[in-house]
């Protein structure tokens, strides 16, 4: 199983970072990423990538455990972008399936890509607590609320969902197993068969969810909560010269790659 | 659908994204991922529920964290893919504000219908001109959006009239016909 909303306390650099700065840094990644088109690029995400997981001081094994469980979808995404691209340069022609020098260089960015960041989400939950992200997503969005926008509503939202997340996906895989002993079939090679082992389990797990979903707005309301914009925190985090220093780095290092 | 308090519209929006995280998942080991679109189902309850503005929030937060977190669906079907599920949720929460026919199904189904169309469109109009650079024909979208996926648009069809109906029926939600004695 993925590591999905997994903190893991630590007193690495990465662990101390200001929170509104590691978001920064990690949207700035993904679109470095996303923008990498050369080997040199490539390579200075790589390098990046690397000081990041050595200054975060978790095992290697920690980290590439969630690419384990998706290496064939890895797979199959590699050979369906390399030989379905139209390109120029054929290398390879069978029917309607034909390998070009083009595809094979998209398929190998896409991995290459998709592999970056999930390596990059899973440092960033690794590293940062629930409460405290969504916490510096709230300052983060503050602005937006000029316009109307109810961002501590939206953040609230994330938070309790992230912290849904754990007991829903027991509660479902519980439901999947009851159901399976009862009789559904969910991998059978019939359609209208897996159809109706769905309904098995989308419908109690929804029941579930929601049983949940009733309970805690009663606890919520009963104590007094009635909307999230007046709520008030212990602490409020702002970003730190040294989270605006590292910042600007990356910026400047986003723009070298551009020009790369 | 339109008594529940906003403390109880956040929570279930809530739920919906962590579903839609939670059924891709499920869904995948029995390699029923892309074609059956489990992530699509909690979009349109939460549409449903609790009306546009939380439809278009699990629409777009739910694909991202799924994305982020297991890499379903890849980052290069995210942009059209969140495109289309705002789509479902803003429709759905907008039709089903404003339709009544009296019938809970039919309210449903008309809702059902006029979102996933919206959506198929709104998504391959999206692809068409942003998101694939010109490699993109309406054969294309047929083929992803029709042929490949009409399971997963029956399985919506089926089930989530029937999710919200045994909602109801288990006082979770609010009726929506109250039924005069």
């Amino acid at each position: 199983m993925p590591l999905t909303g997994k903190y893991i306390p630590g007193n690495s650099l990465i662990h101390k970072f200001d929170v509104q700065g590691k978001i920064i840094v990690f949207i700035i990644l993904i679109f470095m990423t996303i923008f990498a088109n050369s080997f040199i690029g490539y390579i200075l995400l790589f390098t990046v990538l690397g000081i990041i997981i050595a200054l975060s001081k978790f095992h290697l094994k920690l980290i590439f455990s969630s690419i384990r469980h998706i290496w064939k979808f890895f797979i199959v995404i590699f050979i369906l972008n390399m030989l379905f691209f139209n390109g120029d340069t054929i290398l390879f022609q069978w029917k309607f399936i034909h390998l070009t020098k083009e595809g094979l260089h998209h398929g190998i960015t896409i991995i290459l890509n998709v592999f970056i960041i999930l390596i990059l989400g899973n440092i960033f939950t690794l590293t940062t607590e629930v409460t405290e992200m969504m916490n510096g997503l709230e300052t983060l969005l503050m602005p937006l609320s000029y316009f109307k926008i109810p961002i501590e509503q939206a953040v609230l939202i994330l938070t309790i969902s992230f912290q849904f997340i754990p007991t829903l996906l027991q509660e479902s895989n519980t439901i999947r197993k009851a159901q399976t002993a009862r009789g559904a079939d969910f991998e059978s090679k019939y359609l209208h068969k897996r159809i109706m082992a769905m309904g098995a389990l989308f419908i109690p797990v929804f029941i579930a969810a929601f049983k949940r979903a009733d309970d805690l707005s009663i606890a919520m309301e009963a104590r007094g909560f009635r909307d999230a914009k007046h709520r008030t925190k212990k602490k409020y985090s702002k970003i730190s010269i040294s989270g605006w220093i590292t910042i600007i780095i990356f910026l400047l290092l986003f723009i070298i790659e551009i020009y790369i | 659908m339109n008594t529940l308090s906003t403390t109880k519209k956040s929570i279930i929006c809530a739920i919906c994204i962590a579903l839609c995280y939670i059924f891709p998942m499920i869904f995948h080991v029995f390699g029923a991922g892309a074609i059956f679109c489990p992530m699509h189902i909690p979009v349109f309850i939460c549409g449903l529920i609790c009306g546009w503005p939380y439809g278009l929030m699990c629409g777009l937060t739910g694909p991202v964290i799924s994305c982020v977190l297991t890499s379903m669906p890849p980052v290069a079907m995210l942009p059209s893919m969140i495109v289309e599920l705002i789509t479902y949720g803003v429709v759905s929460g907008l039709l089903i504000t404003y339709i009544h026919t009296k019938n809970t199904y039919a309210d449903l189904y008309i809702c059902l219908i006029t979102a996933i169309v919206c959506g198929r469109i709104l998504s391959g109009i999206a692809k068409a001109v942003l998101f694939t650079g010109g490699n993109y024909s309406i054969a294309i979208w047929i083929s992803s959006s029709v042929v490949t996926n009409w399971p997963g648009t029956l399985i919506q069809l089926i089930f989530i009239p029937s999710i919200l109906v045994g909602l109801m029926k288990a006082h979770l939600i609010p009726q929506r016909y109250i039924k005069k004695i």
